[in-house]
């Protein structure tokens, strides 16, 4: 209350510079506060990078469902009735086409990967791998090696057998070692056999529309499964095989 | 007439002083801010005298050749500057300046480095402390390192010292966000290019999809006692991590190197380990060990959490897995699962424990909900996030 009234004594002019002096100190202890403040940090810093993961997927071919992928029965015995093609070596080939894409949204980018078959080997067939190219649209397909494949609204698409993909095989004893440890009596058919391709970076279609989707890439490939007639006579009551395709980043 | 003129001007004469007064003194105050703000950042003349009077500075690694993160340049402020910046020279205790500081250990071991006297300056990256920036690698789950600095005190006496610690993510930002106030960013491809993609620091306003939460979630920091114990530096809803060092420096702790008499520096070890599946978190038998010494798995460091933690205190609060709470209140996944294992009173702890060692009624199912929500918010930070910062403060405690 004193003080109250000793300010509403005060002349005009006393009383800005009573109002100053209470400024300047407000001033003065915000200074010193944020002085004191900036004086005490230490900062260390870094930045790392973060690995995105890579979507990759294994589809058929039009870049549809997967299970749309059906190898089915393969009828040595009437091949060429069945579809299969008499290659000039004397060998028949039944082609399948499959493709490895990339969904495309805000965040996917390119991506390296392996294609890996693994097999079992009951029946003597030998697989092998091609990229392939989709030329459904050209007039002129005559001297190609090709695949077809239908999708689900009937339409035949065609695609053109390029580049045989190396595989390398990968099982050795160490893959026996890991899967059955010092133990020996295992059945030659029983052990692991697989192959893996070298790293690959393709993507013909970059950026395209397939089966209504749009996909950061598109790479189509044909599974070939060959065989030769006359061995295969003796292996005609054989019942199946699986096959195992893989993309790996 | 006359006499109200005179009046007037004597009127008019202290409010001059008083304006310029006010104006000198504001003047004062905006220099001083600026120059202590751009201090901060890049020089450090003249900032000596205030390390010394802190206590203590702050080094980092210890190895005689100093890395810089590969990264570290393209973390650039608005005007488009490096934030991190090679160290400086500074002066050291005998008003030296310079720019490599020799010190020793408390093991006695003679090391060297740059030291950080009020500024930011990258952390030293080696292959043996990194945050796998030392090459042009990259973090992801399963991913694990350490960070070393150095605390040397300048002073006997008690020192203490409050560090937090802060992870923040970097992303590419939908134009509708409010990025305004996110200043910093990480440029790729050189900032005057074509090319150049910005990536911005991720805050409250514009957190896109609640990724840069589920990142200081995911990514777990570790500090380490004494007596090899680890301590979880985690993340609650509204604090970072922090931790703060304690050491009495005596005459004994003196010690002099190339000359320069000095205190020995106190190590501190920051682990970080972004776990690849939330079985290497909850499972007895997970294979993540958190040290190199690979004695302390991760279940451990949780269980051991779990275990002193008070009854009364849910493990909400002592396991504040923020990022995953963000998951589950996106509704992203069962709910049931999350209320499980973080609901805040301790039927949650005992939930987690009994969840660990399998006793937990239907606990299978819980951990099938919480492995899908681990990898889905993996998946989240994955393909979002860019880059993040680990960034440690120190401040007198």
């Amino acid at each position: 209350m004193k003080i109250k009234a000793k300010i509403k004594d005060f002349a005009g002019d006393k009383r800005v510079q009573l109002a100053a002096a209470v400024f300047i100190t407000l001033l003065t202890i915000a200074v010193g506060v944020t002085v004191a403040w900036f004086s005490n940090n230490d900062s260390l810093k870094t930045v790392a990078k973060v690995r995105k993961p890579t979507e990759i997927q294994v589809r058929a071919g039009n870049a549809e469902d997967i299970d749309r992928l059906d190898l089915g029965n393969i009828n040595v015995k009437d091949a060429l009735e069945d579809g299969a093609e008499l290659t000039e070596d004397g060998t028949y080939v039944r082609r399948y086409v499959f493709c490895v894409c990339s969904e495309k949204d805000e965040y996917t980018s390119d991506t390296n990967y392996t294609i890996q078959l693994a097999h079992t080997t009951n029946l003597d067939f030998k697989y092998s791998i091609y990229s392939a190219t989709d030329i459904t649209d050209e007039e002129n397909t005559d001297g190609y090696v090709t695949a077809e494949y239908t999708d689900t609204s009937g339409k035949t698409h065609i695609y053109r057998k390029d580049d045989n993909i190396t595989l390398s095989k990968a099982a050795d004893e160490d893959d026996y070692a890991d899967t059955y440890g010092s133990y020996t009596n295992v059945q030659t058919n029983a052990k692991p056999i697989y192959w893996q391709s070298e790293e690959i970076t393709l993507h013909y279609n970059k950026a395209s529309t397939y089966n209504d989707t749009e996909w950061n890439f598109v790479d189509f490939y044909i599974l070939e499964v060959e065989w030769d007639e006359e061995e295969a006579k003796s292996w005609l009551d054989k019942e199946s095989d699986m096959v195992y395709l893989l993309a790996d980043s | 007439m006359a006499g109200a003129k005179e009046n007037k001007g004597k009127r008019i004469k202290p409010l001059k002083l008083i304006c310029s007064a006010v104006t000198l003194i504001l003047a004062v105050y905006t220099i001083t801010l600026g120059w202590f703000t751009e201090n901060k950042y890049s020089e450090t003349d003249g900032v000596a005298g205030s390390s010394v009077s802190k206590g203590y500075r702050i080094i980092t690694g210890s190895s005689d050749t100093y890395n810089t993160g590969v990264y570290d340049s393209m973390y650039t402020d608005e005007n488009g500057s490096a934030i991190i910046t090679d160290a400086k020279a500074v002066t050291d205790l005998d008003g030296n300046e310079t720019k490599y500081v020799q010190f020793q250990d408390t093991d006695g071991n003679t090391l060297s480095g740059y030291a950080s006297d009020g500024q930011v300056i990258s952390w030293q990256m080696t292959e043996k402390s990194n945050a796998e920036n030392y090459d042009e690698s990259s973090i992801a789950p399963g991913t694990q390192g350490y960070v070393d600095f150095y605390i040397q005190p300048t002073h006997e006496g008690t020192l203490s010292v409050d560090f937090s610690l802060d992870i923040a993510a970097y992303c590419r930002v939908s134009e509708d966000l409010d990025i305004e106030s996110a200043a910093e960013k990480i440029v790729e491809n050189g900032a005057d290019t074509d090319s150049a993609q910005n990536y911005y620091r991720l805050g409250e306003n514009y957190d896109t999809e609640g990724v840069g939460q589920l990142v200081k979630g995911h990514i777990m920091l570790f500090t380490e006692d004494d007596d090899g114990q680890l301590n979880w530096l985690a993340y609650s809803i509204d604090s970072s991590p922090s931790f703060t060092v304690t050491a009495d420096v005596t005459a004994a702790d003196s010690v002099t190197v190339d000359g320069i008499t000095s205190y020995k520096a106190i190590r501190k070890r920051i682990y970080w380990v972004w776990p690849q599946t939330w079985g290497q978190l909850t499972l007895d038998s997970s294979k993540l060990n958190v040290q190199d010494s690979g004695n302390i798995t991760l279940a451990e460091v949780l269980k051991s959490l779990a275990e002193s933690a008070d009854d009364d205190v849910g493990i909400a609060d002592d396991i504040a897995f923020v990022g995953l709470k963000t998951l589950f209140a996106d509704g992203e996944s069962d709910n049931a699962a999350y209320e499980m294992f973080f609901v805040k009173d301790s039927t949650g702890l005992e939930n987690a424990e009994e969840c660990m060692s399998g006793a937990l009624e239907g606990a299978a199912d819980v951990y099938t909900t919480m492995k899908k929500a681990w990898n889905s918010a993996d998946q989240q930070i994955g393909k979002k996030v860019a880059y993040i910062t680990l960034e440690l403060t120190a401040s007198k405690g």
